[in-house]
């Protein structure tokens, strides 16, 4: 009995040293108070300016090539639902005054193999009639080619 | 099998030893266990400034978490005071930028799937509320982000006069019945609008998801468009309660800076009332109440914020604040840094944009928290995600939809069995398991490769990445108390040193974290008489449990649970294993081991 009962003192440990993957984050809390954790967000400790805008272009970028190249089509509406969520996580709630949006999709668009035609149909749908928009997605399309 | 341990698509390109291209790292990381649901280790893989890491959640799944790398390695190495191995591997920039990219769409994919979960609940939430409204329930009321700032209308208040000028910017660029025209759209649009009658959204195998909007936040969207268009109409002030000023006056660029910001953001809220999203509303109230800050601060010469912590923010509670006061003082200290740093843009001397300003109300918002908890002996809030406004206000001014009774019970039930079926599925795909899908087995799987039989020990893992690249650059990050421990050593003498860091009584570096169990002696640095410092561990432990005990009415068995754990933690330690090292609330920035990471700090 005694002899099952240290097994089993034992064995918990035991489990433990296995039981990879999860954390403990409660000591973390306070540290939450003075900035975020995310890499989007400009830092007095952060060894690179401009390191949050890099990352909304970079996000908008993978999200514009993952849409695009998924198995099913997804609306424009949709991809403008997403584009918002995403845009907000980097502090941004007006992303279609965002001259870096445009820039980014265009890179994504040309990272996800869309063609010259393909991409005059995203440039019309996606700037709203501005020539400056559609220039911006043209200038990252060719930029990323 | 080796073959079987490799990352496949690195080792194609990895073979080749000339790079096309200059190389960049891709980092495998191993984190040491620390007590506690990280007794197990971690592993991590980084690239550049992003560090992705797969997690055990409620209820059961693992998921995919991103994280900038300078703070990683501070939570994980600092805090949490835990060791870090590093393999940086070597690989030509198209490998490292596909590796990446297949992490990144992982992380977003994820990101939808679980928001649409949320979403689809939210269609069940929506259909109880609009029945019992139009069951006579004058309580029933959506939550709309955003409309916070300004209802429930404080009627005592003067209109705004930034919404006044607003309000006839719009109409004399749309026509002076614009705003009535648009909410009349709205409000049809919203009583002809009925839940999706279809099966159950799919969950791709692969892929980035491609959901419709689901009823509750079509409706949403359309509610809050209505309360923007309500808001410009009347031309509501801010709520005192949805904003707050910074104590230090702006110099005088600063507030050129802003003028001119607050100029261009009444242009962008007027192409916003005409913008083809559907969440216009939101961004059109937060952009409003923007304004009006903005306007306070230009009237006061002091930057006035809204209130930009999410309705559901983590509080840390007030005992826990009084307990840290040294801490607190120093986050303060650091959050004027944020500040001042972000208040740089503002005298950069170029136009700032939403980012510019977003980065300034994050920053301000957070000292202003602190300031404010330690000032009104409360809580404080804290967020590990950018803060952007979205302060709700309960709306029971609810637009009834053109559906029968019937119509909408059955909306309901189908609402319940499809949100409840697409949980399941979620969490069935997603479901963690300690041997096939953990934190290792996630990482081997988005890379491409197959894990060997015990890779889904993280500290086996590592040892299969070195073994398979003997080249890769290894750097260990010493845990925080141990980087502190060499620096003293050199100055004090080793012995001198370890005798007096050694335990939890006199030791320097560490202040007793409530957060750890009851421990006497730190054992991660040393081996050969870890067994013995063990036995005094497990004694020591089982003394505080008996004295937890006694004190059970007193402290709620805080002091019992820590002895326990204490025992617990310990026990290993007979067996030459250390898993407790200790951790920390909060360390100094400047005393953080910032020189100690160059090597990665280069990296990506």
């Amino acid at each position: 009995m005694i002899h099952r009962t240290a097994v089993g003192v034992l064995a918990v440990p035991l489990v433990a040293l296995l039981a990879g993957c999860s954390i403990s984050v409660s000591s973390w809390s306070l540290s939450k108070s003075v900035r975020s954790s995310s890499h989007s967000s400009d830092s007095s400790s952060s060894s690179s300016p401009g390191a949050a805008e890099e990352a909304y272009r970079e996000d908008v970028s993978d999200y514009t090539k993952a849409f695009v190249t998924s198995a099913r089509p997804g609306d424009l509406g949709s991809f403008r639902a997403d584009l918002s969520r995403l845009a907000q996580e980097h502090g941004i709630t007006n992303w279609e005054e965002n001259p870096s949006t445009y820039t980014a999709i265009g890179d994504g668009l040309a990272r996800a193999g869309v063609s010259d035609a393909g991409l005059l149909a995203y440039k019309q749908n996606l700037s709203g009639g501005d020539p400056a928009k559609a220039d911006l997605i043209q200038k990252g399309y060719d930029a990323a080619r | 099998v080796t073959t079987r341990r490799t990352f496949a698509l690195a080792i194609l390109l990895v073979s080749h030893p000339a790079f096309g291209s200059t190389p960049r790292f891709v980092e495998y990381l191993y984190i040491e266990a620390n007590e506690g649901a990280s007794s197990g280790g971690h592993v991590a893989i980084r690239f550049g400034d992003e560090t992705y890491n797969f997690q055990h959640e409620r209820p059961g799944v693992i998921r995919l978490q991103r994280d900038g790398s300078d703070h990683f390695l501070f939570a994980y190495g600092v805090l949490e005071n835990r060791t870090v191995h590093v393999s940086r591997i070597a690989v030509p920039s198209a490998t490292w930028a596909d590796l990446r990219q297949r992490f990144a769409e992982r992380y977003l994919t994820e990101r939808r799937l679980f928001e649409e979960r949320d979403a689809l609940r939210d269609d069940s939430t929506l259909l109880e509320a609009l029945l019992a409204r139009r069951h006579g329930d004058g309580a029933a009321a959506v939550a709309l982000r955003g409309a916070g700032y300004f209802f429930p209308a404080e009627q005592a208040l003067a209109p705004s006069g930034s919404a006044l000028a607003l309000r006839a910017r719009v109409l004399r660029a749309y026509g002076g019945d614009f705003i009535a025209r648009r909410a009349d759209d709205l409000r049809r649009e919203l009583a002809r609008l009925r839940p999706g009658g279809g099966p159950p959204p799919e969950i791709p195998a692969r892929g980035y998801p491609h959901f419709d909007a689901p009823y509750s936040s079509r409706y949403r969207d359309l509610l809050t468009a209505l309360a923007a268009l309500e808001a410009l109409r009347r031309a509501l002030p801010l709520r005192a309660d949805a904003q707050w000023s910074v104590g230090e006056p702006l110099a005088p660029d600063e507030q050129v800076s802003l003028a001119a910001f607050a100029d261009r953001l009444a242009g962008e809220l007027t192409r916003l009332l005409r913008s083809d999203r559907a969440d216009w509303g939101y961004a059109f109230l937060v952009g409003l109440a923007r304004l009006a800050a903005l306007d306070e601060t230009a009237r006061t010469g002091r930057l006035v914020l809204l209130d930009a912590f999410p309705p559901e923010s983590e509080v840390v509670p007030w005992s826990s604040i009084r307990e840290q006061r040294d801490a607190v003082a120093g986050l303060v200290t650091e959050a004027r840094e944020e500040l001042a740093t972000a208040r740089g843009r503002l005298r950069a001397g170029r136009p700032i944009d939403e980012a510019d300003y977003a980065g300034v109300e994050d920053a301000g918002n957070r000292l202003l928290e602190l300031e404010a908890a330690v000032r009104d002996r409360r809580g404080l809030r804290v967020s590990a995600e950018r803060l952007v406004p979205s302060r709700e206000a309960h709306w029971a001014d609810l637009v009834d939809p053109e559906m029968t009774d019937g119509e909408m019970e059955r909306g309901l039930r189908r609402a319940n069995d499809t949100a409840r079926r697409f949980a399941t599925e979620l969490e069935r795909r997603y479901a963690y398991d300690l041997f096939s899908r953990n934190c290792v087995s996630e990482i081997f799987a988005t890379v491409g490769a197959e894990p060997g039989s015990l890779d889904f020990i993280p500290f086996v893992s590592a040892r299969t990445v070195n073994a398979r690249w003997p080249d890769a650059e290894r750097v260990t990050l010493p845990s925080y108390r141990r980087w502190k421990l060499e620096e003293m050593s050199r100055t004090a003498g080793a012995w001198r040193t370890w005798l007096r860091e050694s335990n939890t009584v006199t030791s320097t570096i560490y202040r007793r974290n409530p957060a750890d169990s009851f421990f006497l002696f730190f054992t991660d640095d040393v081996v050969a008489v870890r067994p013995l410092l063990g036995v005094v561990n497990v004694a020591a432990a089982v003394g505080a449990g008996a004295a937890g005990l006694a004190l059970l009415p007193f402290d709620h068995g805080r002091t019992l649970v820590s002895g326990l754990r204490g025992a617990v933690f310990s026990l290993p330690e007979l067996a030459f294993v250390n898993l407790r090292k200790g951790s920390f609330t909060y360390v100094p920035r400047a005393d953080r081991p910032v020189d100690a990471l160059p090597g990665v700090a280069a990296a990506g």
